[in-house]
């Protein structure tokens, strides 16, 4: 449910002012919105490489083999970056000295 | 009010953790598409092994060549205040005239 004006003047615990939902809903929201930019960036990305990659001379339509070719491209981008995400992240938590558990990173099934 | 909510210390700290993370993305985003070209990774049905070891090296060695670069930094910034106040060699006029 949207908060209202009202809610959040009311204090709630925790110190400053707004109640403890709208806090949560605040950060939900940008959780949300980073996650939205983070998928846009992947398929901007991928759209670009994918099509050089099997599309080297654009014509009429786009052959069965080229859709193919993009379905495959796709599956191979995102498990580089399941790849990247992972030894970045490792190398992270080695040089962090392995503290800070949990992975920070997302990755695609 | 909306500043109270932002001085919250548990939101501030959580604010913090979520910006290292979308930093954390902003990179893998960066070297994925950075070494998938470096690799020339296939849009194959199956990727090979030594593609996938060229991915996990180059995002290896690209972080060696930053912290590598990091610790150079300083060295780097003093040599280049020393080169501002001495007139330039005549060699550089060969390269740049």
């Amino acid at each position: 449910s949207p908060a209202s004006m009202d809610s959040l003047s009311s204090s709630g615990v925790g110190g400053g002012g707004g109640s403890d939902s709208d806090k949560r809903q605040i950060l939900e929201q940008l959780q949300q919105q980073t996650a939205l930019n983070l998928i846009q960036s992947l398929v901007n990305t991928s759209t670009e490489k994918c099509f050089e990659k099997c599309v080297p001379s654009p014509g009429g339509e786009l052959a069965t083999s080229e859709q193919k070719c993009v379905s495959m491209c796709l599956d191979r981008y995102v498990e580089t970056w399941n790849i990247v995400s992972k030894v970045y992240g490792s190398r992270i938590a080695r040089e962090s000295g392995g503290g800070g558990g949990g992975s920070s990173g997302i990755s695609f099934q | 009010s909306a500043s109270s909510v932002l001085r919250d210390p548990t939101m501030q700290r959580q604010l913090l953790a979520m910006k290292q993370q979308q930093e954390f993305q902003a990179n893998v985003a960066k070297f994925t598409e950075h070494c998938w070209d470096r690799c020339d990774v296939k849009a194959t049905a199956k990727m090979e092994a030594k593609t996938s070891r060229c991915i996990a090296n180059c995002v290896e060695r690209y972080l060696d060549a930053s912290s590598r670069l990091s610790a150079d930094l300083p060295n780097l910034l003093s040599r280049m205040a020393d080169s501002r106040q001495q007139a330039p060699p005549s060699s550089a006029k060969t390269i740049w005239g």
